[in-house]
């Protein structure tokens, strides 16, 4: 292969076969169309400034067109005088079409042809012409260095030219130069030499040109002194000084785009060292780099990965974009770009860099480049978590390592020195730690919330709300809420039940970890709850179930006075205690105190309305495995209440005659005589009850008559009470009344039985005092006084007196009509008058009485 | 409290119904038209109440569309369309329209039916408008036409050689307008999308615009449209002498206009002014002319000839005489379609039976300025082709001026004509030159056949020969005959002596 030539002058004879201008000679094979433009291409004016007759002072034209027809065609075109006719302007182009790609001869750049001794001038005899090879290109990298040294022109304006004229290939406007054709073509071959390869051969140029607004070239010559006023609209113009002249010309515009970094570069490199420049860039290149802006990306890349120094932000940017782009690249370069860039920008790489270079990292097919990668995104993703800054949504972490390593340093941030992450960010810590799916330590999270929550809480003030995030954290995380249970756990009793009352309690509340059983317990407790027993049956087995792990503050006993204290109240209650005895199993820790306090609801005298809890206490204790745990004094009442339960049961059993007489009334009396005041208070209740269900009026007289006298304040009381409650019940008024009008009342006195004693005789101090304790008709009720009554009918009648006196009257007087009617109605006609006086007595009288009594008076 | 509530409706209609039962009893006409008239009465005032405020919502809408802003957005002009604002007939007109009917609907749907007749009222006044607005166009647009015909102008661009129907033009924002006459987007004028008005007729101006060419996008310096233009192309072999009589042709021109104060011929464009500008130089006797070259694109020299208030825009093309070697070269020159009026120029010199006969003194001295075209039947043959191929049987009308060139350096010479007239020309081009095939052949293809002698030189004077002025003579005719008066011989613009 070779050059193709052509020969086109103004010839007698040629190709065309007629005179004037046409091809003298060609090498067979040139397609029609290229010829054809070659003709175009070739056109040559003569300056007007310069004589025509003066050949030897017209520019050569050096001539160099990428695209005609289809061929890369470079012409040198000179002035060759008068045409065989005589006229004058003629020239002779001489042009060689490059051969194919393949060929060795096509890497000559065009430029490097000036002053070759192969260009000839003379026309060719023949039509013929042969293929040229091996075309010796004189104006090299050497001298062109050589003349770039010497040619007066500023590195940065050399820069402003090759980004010209690249923009120029790229459509942009044409640069003129104007100067000589010899300079021009030095201008052409250094930008040639500073180019890579294939864009200094789509550089299209003429070193003179005769109508520069006709020709399509991106770099124009002009002789100098050429007005170019009228075409700086259409061109970039350069004016170099004249060679060897070192001085300031007008400036070329700048490079806009960062680009103009490669074209400062190339400059500086020079052109023997441009071409090193571009092999080093060819090695990252696509193959679809043209223009310098496309080779900027690939320069800052390389520089990345091979410069000795740092790039800056900018320049690291465009170089983040272009690896992450790089797809054309080897896996093996691939990685090892990205190992240097770890290595030596690892701490420096912009957050935003670490994605692109994982992407990277998979497409080149290292693991372990990836693994660091999403490890050190994720170290910095918690760094800014941790530091409140705002970062991307995380996603799954791949690779074991960085799991590992995120979770790690999720652990170190939450174990750090107080005072400690904020709440919030340790939240922001694990949403970040679920969404990347690497866990959280939960030892880390305990001692998290041993120090930093457990000192925000109990540094709040009193009554303090926590802050929504401590709540929040607290709330989503067992192991915060453990670690802070068991820190508080440790506080004194007190002041962590006002800490459980609040909210630490709410959170709290629904664990089942055993660190937080006191807390829970505290919390509980703070609060009504509508089975109090149950309430503490639940938190002894809590305190069961967390025994084996010995939790803080945990109390030695499953059961113990305080609980029975904070939750039952204080003891003497005897149905709090009741439903926890029954309530407790043998294998209950059970305090000393508790069977104490047990005991006392049992020694303690019942208010009336725990009568029946008092009894069923009695009934469970009876039998209970606890019995022999319970203190002396609570035995004792027990033994006295089993004592004198069945004669109680007895009494109430009792038919109507036997009820009225003294037998069971004795019996009642001595089982109960020397028994504990606990006891002889219950029976004297009961035996007030049993004669409260009895309504005969004969019976009930007989049976006032014969108990004792404190039974008879019982029953006063209790009918007192019923009489005087809504809705009283007339039947009892009228049963009472009948009683005490009864004839039933005893009528021998006999001995007392050893439950009534005599006269003179206080029970202020004894256990038997108080069963002969009898409200005399006037004296304040409830009073200890202790009289005794010598005849029966007298103490009948003062009985009588008294269920009169004292308890019907009171109540009577305060009756309607129409209620004391209902009682006179329930009474015999006798009685009934009866009881109308005794009624007016008690009303005295009536208001017109009194009146006519006054007057009368 | 419940008594009073209940009190009180009872006595109101005791009070209305106990009249009523007397009327009634008394005239039950009465009650019953008094019970027809309130609802009328009623309905009467809410329909016009409903009228009144339909009517002004209408109003309200319309003021906001036509006056407030309310009015759709113009849409932006598509890929092939003038980059210029719509005229208000040529589409907002019927937007607006429908954002009234749109906005009244919405504000007052379904009683916008009622609107009819103001619809109706609108939409007729629109359309009075779009009529009067298109009637306005197609006038313009007639009378353009007309004129331009009357005038006989017809628009070649001189780069690309296609003819135009109209020029485009170039707004100052470098937006391009190729279809500026009257339309939709302006009657008398047209605003570009940079608010820039242009006129749209030629009537009103718009040769005062850049203009360019709406195909190749040359600028047309010209002013395309003003005036006639002629086309004059000039072919032949190479050295025939063609720029030298284009120089000539022009000067002479030049010189005809001096005497009269209101002509002028000047070279329009950089191309003529490069070309022309030194014909002065180009045709004295000693110069040689530099050779046209065919690497160069061809391209019309403008000349505005103006004489007697008429203008000319004259059209030369030299081509390079290589160029009608090769068919594939003379098929590039569309010119050659849209002249009526040709050159064929030819060398005597270059014909062996002219050279042959001369004298060994003779030939020494001619050799020198002998062109090298033998045959000046093959330029003829390609283009007479050419031109048959693109004016179809219009050549027929079309006229042919065989210009023999070198008339100086052929005076006082053996082969010397006899005469200047055209029989005498004729002859001699026919039996001394051996044209007669040439002649013959033109003769049945053209519709006019001239022979001229020129002699492109000036004299001492500078005063360029008498024979350019009959050719261009000839080129004038059916022109202005003040054109012609510019090349008038001397004696006869005295008068016959």
């Amino acid at each position: 292969m070779g050059f193709a030539q052509l020969y086109y002058t103004s010839c007698e004879r040629g190709l065309g076969g007629h005179a004037g201008y046409q091809f003298n000679a060609a090498t067979p094979g040139v397609d029609a169309r290229v010829l054809r433009e070659v003709e175009r291409f070739t056109a040559y004016e003569p300056p007007r400034s310069v004589p025509v007759e003066e050949v030897s002072a017209h520019p050569v034209s050096l001539s160099y067109a990428p695209d005609l027809a289809g061929a890369r065609v470079v012409s040198r075109v000179v002035s060759n005088g008068p045409d065989p006719s005589g006229r004058p302007g003629n020239y002779f182009a001489h042009s060689l079409v490059w051969p194919g790609a393949g060929d060795t001869d096509a890497a000559v750049l065009p430029a490097e042809l000036w002053g070759a001794g192969f260009w000839t001038q003379v026309p060719s005899p023949g039509p013929e012409l042969p293929l040229l090879r091996s075309p010796s290109a004189p104006l090299d990298r050497v001298r062109t260095g050589l003349w770039q040294g010497s040619c007066g022109v500023r590195a940065s304006e050399v820069a402003r030219l090759l980004g010209a004229v690249d923009a120029a290939v790229d459509g942009g406007n044409p640069v003129l130069v104007v100067a000589d054709s010899a300079s021009v073509a030095h201008w052409v071959a250094l930008v040639s030499h500073l180019l890579p390869p294939a864009r200094a051969r789509a550089v299209g140029f003429t070193t003179y040109c005769g109508r520069p607004g006709e020709t399509f070239a991106h770099v124009v010559g002009v002789p100098p002194g050429t007005d170019t006023e009228g075409l700086r609209a259409r061109f970039v113009v350069f004016r170099p000084p004249q060679h060897g002249w070192a001085g300031d010309g007008p400036r070329l515009p700048e490079i806009t785009g960062a680009h103009r970094g490669l074209a400062h570069a190339l400059v500086a490199a020079g052109p023997e060292q441009a071409p090193e420049l571009w092999r080093r860039l060819a090695r990252y290149g696509s193959g679809r780099e043209r223009s310098l802006a496309d080779w900027w990306p690939v320069l800052v890349a390389s520089s990345v990965v091979e410069g000795p120094g740092r790039v800056t932000p900018e320049q690291w940017e465009t170089a983040r974009r272009w690896w992450a782009g790089a797809s054309w690249l080897p896996r093996r370069t691939l990685a090892g770009a990205l190992s240097r860039f770890l290595d030596g920008y690892g701490p420096d790489l912009p957050s935003g860099a670490l994605e692109d270079l994982w992407t990277l990292a998979h497409r080149a097919g290292s693991a372990s480049l990836a693994e660091r990668l999403e490890s050190e995104a994720a170290l910095r993703s918690l760094r800014s978590v941790a530091a409140g800054e705002e970062v991307p949504e995380a996603v799954p972490l791949r690779s074991v390592r960085a799991r590992e390593a995120a979770r790690e340093r999720i652990g170190t941030l939450l174990e750090g020195r107080a005072p400690g992450l904020h709440p919030d960010r340790v939240l922001a810590l694990l949403a970040w730690a679920r969404a990347a799916r690497c866990g959280v330590p939960e030892r880390s999270l305990e001692r998290y919330g041993a120090s930093a929550v457990a000192g925000l809480i109990q540094g709040l003030p009193e009554g303090a709300v926590p802050d929504p995030s401590v709540a929040r954290l607290v709330r989503a995380r067992a192991g915060v809420r453990r670690g802070l249970a068991g820190a508080l756990s440790e506080l004194p009793r007190e002041r962590l039940a006002r800490i459980a009352a609040g909210p630490v309690g709410v959170w709290t509340a629904r664990d089942r970890d055993p660190a937080g059983v006191v807390l829970r317990e505290l919390y509980r407790v703070s609060s009504p709850h509508p089975d109090p027993a149950g309430l503490v049956r639940e938190l002894m087995d809590a305190r069961r179930r967390a025994r084996p792990y010995s939790p803080a503050g945990l109390p030695e006993h499953d059961l113990d006075t305080e609980l029975l204290g904070r939750v039952l109240g204080p003891a003497g209650a005897p149905g709090p205690a009741e439903q926890t005895l029954v309530r407790l199993w043998r294998s209950d820790l059970l305090a000393p105190g508790v069977a104490g306090w047990i005991g006392d609801a049992l020694t303690s005298v019942p208010w009336p309305e725990r009568l029946r809890a008092w009894h069923r206490l009695a009934a469970a204790l009876s039998g209970h495995w606890l019995r022999p745990s319970l203190p002396l004094e609570a035995v004792r009442v027990l033994e006295g209440w089993e004592g004198a339960r069945p004669a109680l049961r007895a009494l109430a059993r009792a038919p109507d005659g036997e009820f009225a007489q003294e037998g069971p009334w004795r019996v009642l009396r001595e089982c109960s005589e020397r028994a504990h005041p606990a006891v002889r208070e219950v029976v004297r209740r009961r035996a007030a009850e049993t004669l409260s269900a009895r309504r005969d009026p004969d019976t009930l007289a007989g049976a006032l008559g014969w108990c004792p006298a404190a039974v008879l304040d019982a029953y006063a009381d209790r009918v007192g009470r019923a009489l005087v409650g809504d809705g009283p019940d007339p039947a009892l008024a009228a049963s009472v009344f009948a009683a005490a009008r009864s004839h039933a009342w005893p009528r021998d006195t006999g001995p007392r039985g050893a439950g009534d004693p005599g006269a003179g005789q206080t029970g202020a101090g004894g256990p038997g005092a108080a069963w002969s304790t009898v409200s005399e008709p006037g004296h304040a009720a409830g009073g200890a006084a202790l009289v005794s009554r010598g005849s029966v009918p007298g103490a009948a009648a003062d009985r009588a007196a008294r269920l009169t006196d004292e308890v019907l009257s009171p109540v009577l007087s305060t009756w309607g009509r129409r209620r004391t009617n209902a009682v006179r109605r329930l009474l015999p006609a006798a009685l009934a008058a009866e009881f109308d006086v005794w009624l007016r007595g008690v009303r005295g009288p009536g208001p017109l009485r009194r009146w006519w009594e006054g007057w009368d008076r | 409290m419940r008594n009073e509530g209940c009190g009180l409706p009872s006595l109101l209609a005791l009070l209305v119904g106990l009249p009523v039962c007397v009327v009634a009893v008394l005239n039950w006409p009465i009650v019953v038209a008094a019970l027809l008239t309130v609802p009328l009465v009623a309905g009467i005032v809410a329909v016009c109440l409903g009228a009144l405020s339909l009517t002004w919502l209408y109003v309200r809408t319309v003021h906001a569309v036509l006056f407030a802003g309310a009015h759709p957005d113009e849409p932006a002009p598509g890929p092939g369309d003038d980059p210029a604002h719509c005229s208000y007939h040529g589409g907002p007109a019927w937007a607006d329209l429908c954002a009234v009917v749109g906005g009244t609907w919405r504000s007052s749907a379904p009683w916008t039916l009622l609107l009819a007749p103001h619809v109706a009222l609108y939409t007729a006044a629109v359309a009075l408008h779009q009529c009067a607005a298109w009637v306005c166009v197609g006038v313009l647009r007639a009378v353009d036409a007309a004129l331009l015909v009357l005038r006989r102008v017809r628009m070649v661009c001189p780069h690309c050689f296609r003819r135009l129907g109209y020029p485009a033009y170039a707004c100052e924002c470098g937006r391009r307008h190729t279809a500026i006459r009257p339309g939709r987007r302006g009657i008398l004028w047209r605003v570009c999308l940079c608010a820039s008005r242009m006129p749209t007729l030629l009537l009103f101006g718009t040769a005062d615009l850049h203009t360019v060419c709406p195909y190749c996008t040359h600028t047309l310096e010209h002013r395309p449209g003003e005036a006639p233009e002629l086309v004059l192309p000039l072919f032949g072999g190479a050295g025939a002498g063609k720029t030298r009589l284009v120089n000539g042709l022009y000067r002479a021109l030049e010189q005809g206009a001096e005497p009269f104060p209101d002509a002028y011929a000047d070279t329009v464009g950089h191309g003529a002014r490069q070309c022309l500008g030194e014909a002065r130089a180009v045709l004295r006797p000693s110069a040689r002319t530099l050779p046209t070259l065919p690497g160069h694109r061809v391209r019309g020299l403008t000349v505005r000839v103006g004489a007697g208030g008429s203008t000319l825009l004259l059209q030369l093309y030299d081509a390079a005489g290589e160029r009608f070697a090769r068919t594939s070269t003379v098929g590039e020159l569309g010119y050659l379609g849209q002249a009526a009026t040709f050159l064929l120029v030819v060398d005597p010199l270059g014909s062996d039976a002219v050279w042959s006969p001369l004298g060994p003194a003779e030939r020494e001295e001619l050799a020198p300025v002998r062109s090298r075209t033998r045959d000046p039947e093959l330029a003829y043959g390609q283009v007479l082709e050419e031109v048959e191929r693109r004016l179809g049987p219009a050549v027929r009308r079309a006229r042919l001026g065989v210009v023999v060139t070198r008339g100086d350096l052929l005076r006082g010479t053996s082969i010397a004509p006899d005469g200047t007239g055209q029989e005498a020309l004729s002859h001699w081009a026919e039996h001394t030159l051996g044209l007669g095939n040439l002649l013959r052949s033109a003769r049945a293809h053209f519709g006019r056949v001239r022979v001229f002698h020129t002699c492109a030189v000036t004299d001492p004077d500078g005063r360029v020969d008498p024979s350019l002025g009959r050719l261009l003579r000839w080129v004038l005719e059916g022109l202005p005959s003040a054109f012609g008066a510019l090349v008038e011989e001397p004696e006869l613009l005295d008068g016959p002596g």
